[in-house]
């Protein structure tokens, strides 16, 4: 292995209408992994977007429950949630990276 | 939508679906004492058809597929001072019952319950999933 740092990879999280990266899900244990290291921005950017995406669709929402324009109350707090759970999973995802890269740069050398 | 939170959306039709039905028993309930002139048709009851959901080749809960109309021809009945009544005395009356639509309407509720809380415990598990290791 070339890098000390192996690149952070959620392979397991199939953010739906998001591409899922490339170098992410296809980089095995063991693989050298050449210009890896922006594939945990990546991920964390494009679940970003997913997120922002989600958000736009739940403010809209709440913009017509406002206007009295909402057809279905279920669909705005489906869509609240799943917004609400997509944020977490983010979040979570990046504060365990956060902490691994933490843990490293205070270990003894 | 398909994604990480497939439950959600399933438990989300269903609460769509049942919140459909409860808007036809309510129109039904509204109209149960709706006359109409012999010559006319009867208030004809809302019947909702629902569908399973099928999205991408997978499961994906239910929806109310269209509405259907029931009897047209009601009850025709005696009630000559009725402004409706014709030269026998008669009005048409809608065919259901309101004692069914309330049964319909406790069995509409209790399956949106279910639903909501289907729903609420795809959630909580979602959200234990991420505690996992913290």
């Amino acid at each position: 292995m070339t890098s000390p740092i192996r690149p952070v990879r959620i392979p397991s999280i199939d953010f739906g209408g998001v591409n899922a990266t490339e170098s992410s899900t296809r980089a095995t244990p063991g693989e050298t992994e050449t210009g890896a290291g922006n594939s945990f921005a990546q991920a964390v950017g494009d679940a970003l977007s997913q997120v922002n995406q989600l958000d736009t669709a739940v403010d809209e929402l709440a913009r017509r429950a406002a206007v009295g324009d909402l057809d279905s109350v279920s669909d705005f707090m489906v869509a609240a949630t799943e917004a609400q759970l997509t944020t977490e999973i983010t979040v979570a995802v990046r504060d365990r990276a956060i902490s691994a890269f933490n843990d490293i740069m205070r270990m003894q050398l | 939508m398909s994604g990480p939170f497939h439950s959600l959306s399933i438990s989300g039709s269903g609460l769509n679906t049942f919140q459909t039905w409860l808007d036809a028993i309510a129109d039904n309930v509204a109209n149960v004492n709706t006359a109409t002139s012999t010559e006319e048709e009867a208030f004809r009851e809302r019947l909702v058809v629902v569908r399973p959901r099928v999205e991408d080749g997978r499961p994906s809960g239910v929806h109310p597929d269209r509405v259907e109309l029931g009897d047209p021809e009601g009850l025709v009945v005696y009630n000559p001072d009725h402004p409706l009544a014709d030269e026998n005395g008669q009005i048409r009356m809608p065919g259901f019952d309101l004692a069914q639509q309330m049964a319909n309407m406790l069995v509409a509720q209790r399956a949106y319950q279910a639903n909501a809380s289907a729903f609420r415990s795809a959630r909580e598990a979602y959200q234990r999933a991420l505690e996992i290791g913290s």
